[in-house]
């Protein structure tokens, strides 16, 4: 089995809002480094194409559903360099989100290190551009 | 927002296997804090247990679906339901697990450690259970 890490955050904002917000991938530019998203559907039905600080990333989606499931496999190029597993459950009035990280073969331990650190500062700006509109 | 735990383990099981076994609710007292000798299915669908940490409940569950998804809910017949939580996901051969696990109003500290711990052993022993049967 490969090594999997899972970061937890806490969202003061209702999960169905939480899981609007993360289904769309055009959003995904809005807090985390990838820019300009567009359709790839050539890639695969939720296939998305963004322009990433080292080149084109190519994201594949869980298609939306109810259970507010959002998994996604990353590629750069030909590899794929980061596949995860994402949750939103109703905490109260608000969401707990769980991101379970799953590190690839071709990932050497800093640096899957490194993208988890990066990982909970994006779920940091996750959690505050949610909780301020 | 209540204070939560997330309980992550793996299991050496195959994903395949692991979600079905999980997802039927007759294997549930094989590995929670349930007498299995009281485990039984009610007529609306939920299931009646008596459990180890506070006397007779009512335990409902979720549907199988495609995410691996073992949300469920223990309580007492006439109160809000309070779901826990729960997913498996493949990881090569084997599997991976989650648990959230929420505090309950009006319990303290001490009491939310110890059943984080409590938990922990359940999930531990089910671990072991579904790959001592691997082998």
């Amino acid at each position: 089995m490969l090594k999997a890490r899972t970061l937890t955050i806490d969202i003061g904002r209702p999960p169905e809002d939480v899981y609007n917000f993360l289904v769309d991938p055009a959003n995904l530019a809005r807090w985390t480094l990838v820019k300009n998203g567009r359709p790839q559907p050539a890639a695969g039905l939720n296939s998305w194409a963004f322009d990433g600080p080292r080149g084109t990333v190519l994201v594949h989606f869980t298609p939306a559903n109810p259970l507010f499931v959002l998994d996604y496999r990353m590629q750069v190029g030909p590899h794929t360099t980061h596949v995860a597993h994402v949750r939103v459950v109703r905490n109260g009035s608000g969401t707990t989100l769980t991101h379970t990280s799953v590190q690839q073969p071709l990932i050497s331990d800093a640096m899957f290190e490194s993208e988890e650190e990066w990982m909970y500062s994006d779920l940091q700006v996750l959690k505050t551009l949610m909780e301020g509109r | 927002m209540r204070r939560s735990h997330t309980i992550s383990i793996q299991i050496d099981y195959p994903y395949a296997l692991a979600y079905p076994y999980l997802a039927d609710p007759r294997n549930y007292a094989d590995w929670a804090a349930v007498d299995p000798d009281q485990f039984h299915l009610l007529e609306n669908g939920d299931w009646s247990a008596e459990t180890r940490f506070g006397g007779p409940r009512h335990v409902r569950f979720t549907p199988r679906n495609a995410f691996g998804i073992l949300d469920h809910a223990v309580f007492e017949p006439g109160e809000p339901l309070l779901w826990t939580p729960m997913r498996v996901m493949p990881n090569e051969d084997g599997t991976e697990l989650l648990f959230t696990f929420y505090q309950r109003p009006g319990s303290s500290e001490e009491q939310f450690q110890s059943a984080v711990e409590w938990i922990t052993t359940d999930f531990l022993t089910l671990k072991s259970l579904l790959e001592a049967r691997r082998r």
